[in-house]
């Protein structure tokens, strides 16, 4: 479908001929994010510079009931950027400034453009962090980040991006343009600031953003903890939880991964090697060594085979680029991957482990595993040649299949990646309808006409609007029989 | 009623054991499972009856008096632990648990959620996040919004749902928690929630300062704040409050730290030194009078039988602001001649100020004053507005409310919304 020559029109009265991108070939940029199991192209790419231009942009596309697809940098891997339903795509990139360091108060002010590590460096020399660090920091942005609620490693001991969010200034699905708050957390009314972050562009773009800014640590210390195998560095994670001690971060690797990153970081670490964990502890200096020294006895209590402290902060660079660039590293192990990411309660991670090796072995593909051992989150590496049907139709079922455990073993679809379209279909293996339809209430406040990445979330088979649609039903007819509300806790 | 609920009571001590801002309602139902709360929810719907949630009572003052009173539904049944995992730092626990009640089961597992409301012994979890209920620790812990991890709601019409579930990290879904989490009972009953637990740290000590000027205090807290150390709780006290936690000054400036035992001494020297640098008087305190004190504090904020011509504003700016706030205050209470009782969470940039002997004239110029105030808490059921209008999104907060509650039945009249 292409557009009218007065829509377009419009939109270049906003942003200018060279902010709207049109052209089969220009479009293929966006037809998917990092996700590439779906792909479609949007009719029309803009891309604004300002708050009050996607403002205008959004009206345009509300009053001729076009969808809208924002998006960042297209990491994200659970295909929440992908215009299933093509219509226009507002890339935030060129909103990418840091507007406000507000060292007095602990905040920054943000477009959300600005590439989440990029942050961090602006921050550092003030002694500041936006802590928040996926893997893809180096390239994800700041709106991904809130409308993903993105973790991270180190959102162990500081929470997750919806944590760190203060207020957001932002475009409804019918071109209002609000703030949220006064920068601060407390507020007055419902928590819209708390309820937009995760909400993967479906209830509004984010155009302007308060954010925490976190002390840096006076200090910190790393050490990688090698182990014979899996139980054994589990076991370790969930002994050094029990005993009272917060890591900043707990990170494992299992045999591939280390293969994998261990050519390409020269880190020299042992073949027999089953598992590596990586443990960050952070704060004062006083007493850091001694829970350093606690943290070793504990992986040696669990027959650790080798334990490496890394003591300068050079050699904890290096640790740490192994760590965030394991994914990449895959490349040569595999022509392509496919990343799952899945929660389990954090004891039941041998268990789930367990089964992903048993996975591997049921649909004949390797799989590796590199993930936040402290949170439970998983993510396990599915490596296949996306040029083989056979094998790529083989890499989803064993998704499936592990996803599926997960949700056995008390977990939960994702930890930080979002449900997307990747994920959508999984939701109802989760949720029972009456959940879902109150999300769909929810999400249809925002936006009732479903105008705002429509498509992605709820299942293909009941979307948002069906299911608000028959809570508003059963609710009017006072009947709550008409929605099952399942078993799950 | 063709088919009543054996949980709802007539029984006229337990209806003025339920007395809202002096109205006696109409009929009090106390639900023993989330099915009997479904049960009686949509009861209501079908008689068409308001109905407004009850945890432990003591918030009740807090906002606009409600307009109809014809159901309370009271949490004060649900009081279990529906699943623990300790090794997992999960729990999972009804709404009418009172906050002690969890304190103390989890001490017992060497485990906490930090957040210290006022009154513990009463004050109930659906009530602490209905209400956003706030504690000292929030310095270094955040909210309870930041330690949900699951919640159990009954709608409107009778209907059970969920969101979030037993894991620390999660976004399966929307937020529904954050939805809930300050919504004082306008857009459905909680019947329990999910938290991530913490361990407790093996130390915990505290440090007061005592400032003769208000100036004194704000830059010590702005000093500790810019520095590396890591307090739990970083408060600002009055006179009348420094007196009631034992440490007579103009102004206190109390700081909590937990930790390491290592991690917890420094701390405390850090800041004797502060102290000293800035000419404060200081007095540590440790174990059981480190935990005195921390509740003297918590209970400062208490809305519960507060006295005709009492008022507590909660309020909320940033940190920088502390100061101007702190002034506006003073020169209100000069002007109006009554003497405020302030605490600020000084590292947050929010506190609460207590007024006693106004006349609703006089609560209505204070509210007025000070346009930072986040919530009322007053027995007054005449005041001109109980509520500032919302920064942003009244029409979405509208839309919310008309989606989840389209006859405005929860807790009508109570919010802003």
């Amino acid at each position: 479908m292409h557009y009218s020559g007065e829509l377009i029109r419009a939109l270049q009265a906003v942003v200018g001929t060279r902010g709207v991108v049109m052209g089969d070939a220009a479009l293929m940029t966006y037809e998917a994010d990092g996700c590439v199991m779906d792909l479609h192209a949007p009719n029309i790419v803009v891309l604004p510079q300002t708050s009050e231009q996607t403002a205008a942009i959004v009206k345009i596309a509300h009053q001729a009931r076009i969808p809208v697809v924002a998006r960042g940098a297209g990491t994200g891997l659970s295909g929440g950027a992908t215009p299933i339903h093509g219509g226009i795509v507002i890339a935030m990139t060129r909103m990418e400034q840091v507007l406000e360091v507000d060292a007095a108060n602990r905040r920054v002010r943000v477009q959300p453009g600005v590439i989440n590590w990029e942050l961090s460096q602006q921050l550092a020399p003030h002694g500041y962090a936006f802590m928040p660090d996926p893997s893809s920091q180096k390239a994800c942005t700041l709106g991904g980040n809130i409308a993903n609620n993105s973790g991270g490693p180190h959102c162990l001991k500081y929470g997750m991006t919806t944590n760190h969010v203060l207020a957001l200034r932002t475009v409804l699905p019918n071109g209002d343009l609000i703030w949220t708050g006064n920068g601060r957390i407390d507020t007055v009314g419902y928590d819209l600031a708390g309820v937009m972050t995760g909400s993967e562009g479906m209830f509004g773009i984010v155009t302007e953003a308060w954010v925490r800014m976190t002390r840096l640590p006076e200090a910190l210390r790393v050490v990688l903890a090698l182990f014979p195998d899996i139980p054994s560095a589990s076991q370790t994670v969930s002994t050094i939880i029990a005993r009272g001690i917060l890591p900043a971060a707990l990170e494992m690797m299992d045999k591939l991964a280390i293969k994998a990153v261990n050519g390409m970081y020269k880190l020299g670490l042992p073949d027999s090697a089953g598992s590596a964990l990586l443990i960050e502890v952070d704060g004062v200096s006083d007493g850091l060594d001694e829970l350093l020294a606690q943290v070793v006895g504990i992986c040696r209590e669990h027959g650790a085979i080798e334990v490496r402290p890394a003591t300068t902060a050079a050699e904890q660079a290096q640790v740490w680029a192994a760590r965030k660039n394991a994914f990449g590293a895959m490349g040569r192990l595999s022509p392509s991957y496919y990343l799952v990411d899945t929660v389990v309660p954090r004891t039941k991670l041998p268990a789930i482990l367990a089964h992903v090796g048993d996975v591997a072995k049921d649909f004949s593909l390797p799989i590796a595993n590199v993930f936040h051992a402290g949170d439970g989150n998983l993510h396990p590496l599915i490596l296949f040649d996306r040029r083989d049907k056979k094998q790529l139709e083989r890499a989803l079922g064993a998704a499936t299949e592990i996803l599926k455990e997960s949700v056995r073993l008390g977990g939960v679809v994702s930890g930080e990646h979002g449900i997307g379209v990747e994920k959508r279909d999984y939701m109802d293996i989760l949720f029972s309808t009456a959940d879902l339809a109150a999300m769909a209430g929810l999400r249809k406040s925002f936006d009732p006409l479903d105008l705002f990445n429509p498509g992605k979330v709820f299942p293909a088979r009941t979307g948002c609007g069906e299911l608000a649609e028959l809570r508003q039903n059963a609710i009017a007819a006072n009947d709550i029989d008409a929605l099952p509300s399942g078993t799950w806790v | 009623m063709s088919n009543p609920t054996p949980v709802l009571s007539t029984d006229p001590t337990t209806l003025a054991a339920h007395t809202i801002h002096g109205v006696i309602p109409e009929r009090v139902a106390i639900p023993r499972s989330q099915a009997e709360v479904s049960a009686v929810m949509h009861d209501a719907a079908q008689q068409g009856w308001s109905v407004i949630p009850w945890g432990g009572g003591t918030q009740q003052l807090i906002g606009a008096p409600p307009t109809r009173v014809d159901l309370v539904v009271s949490t004060a049944a649900l009081t279990g632990v529906l699943q623990h995992e300790p090794n997992d730092l999960t729990i999972s626990v009804e709404a009418g648990m009172t906050a002690g009640a969890l304190r103390a089961y989890l001490a017992t597992h060497g485990q906490m959620i930090p957040i210290d409301p006022a009154l513990p012994a009463r004050t109930t979890i659906g009530g602490m996040i209905a209400t956003a209920a706030d504690g000292p620790r929030r310095a270094q812990y955040g909210l309870l919004r930041d330690m949900i991890i699951g919640i159990h709601v009954v709608e409107v019409n009778g209907q059970p749902s969920r969101a979030g579930g037993m894991v620390v990290k999660n976004v399966s879904g929307f937020d529904m928690m954050k939805l809930y989490h300050g919504s004082y009972g306008t857009l459905a009953l909680i019947t329990a929630a999910n938290f991530k637990l913490i361990p407790i740290p093996p130390a915990r000590g505290s440090i007061l300062l005592g400032c003769a000027t208000r100036h004194t205090a704000l830059t010590i807290v702005d000093t500790l704040m810019q520095s590396q150390l890591t307090p739990v709780a970083c408060e600002l006290l009055d006179a009348t409050l420094a007196r009631a936690v034992g440490f007579e000054a103009q102004w206190v400036v109390a700081i909590g730290c937990e930790g390491p035992e290592p991690s917890v001494e420094r701390h405390i020297r850090d800041a004797v030194a502060l102290a000293t640098t800035h000419g404060a008087r200081s007095t540590v305190r440790r174990l059981q009078e480190h935990d005195a004190l921390w509740q003297v504090i918590a209970d400062a904020r208490t809305t519960d039988a507060l006295a005709s011509g009492e008022l507590l504003l909660r309020w909320a700016t940033i940190p920088a602001f502390v100061g101007d706030v702190l002034a506006r205050i003073a020169d209100c209470g000069q002007r109006l001649g009554v003497d405020p009782v302030v605490h600020v969470r000084a590292s947050v940039g929010c506190g609460y100020v207590r007024l006693t002997g106004l006349s609703s004239a006089q609560q209505n110029a204070w509210i007025e004053a000070m346009p930072e105030v986040i919530a009322v808490a007053t027995t007054d059921t005449t005041l001109a507005r109980y509520w500032h209008p919302p920064a942003g999104g009244a029409d979405v907060m509208q839309r919310i409310k008309a989606e989840f509650d389209p006859q405005g039945r929860l807790n009508p009249g109570r919010f802003v919304v």
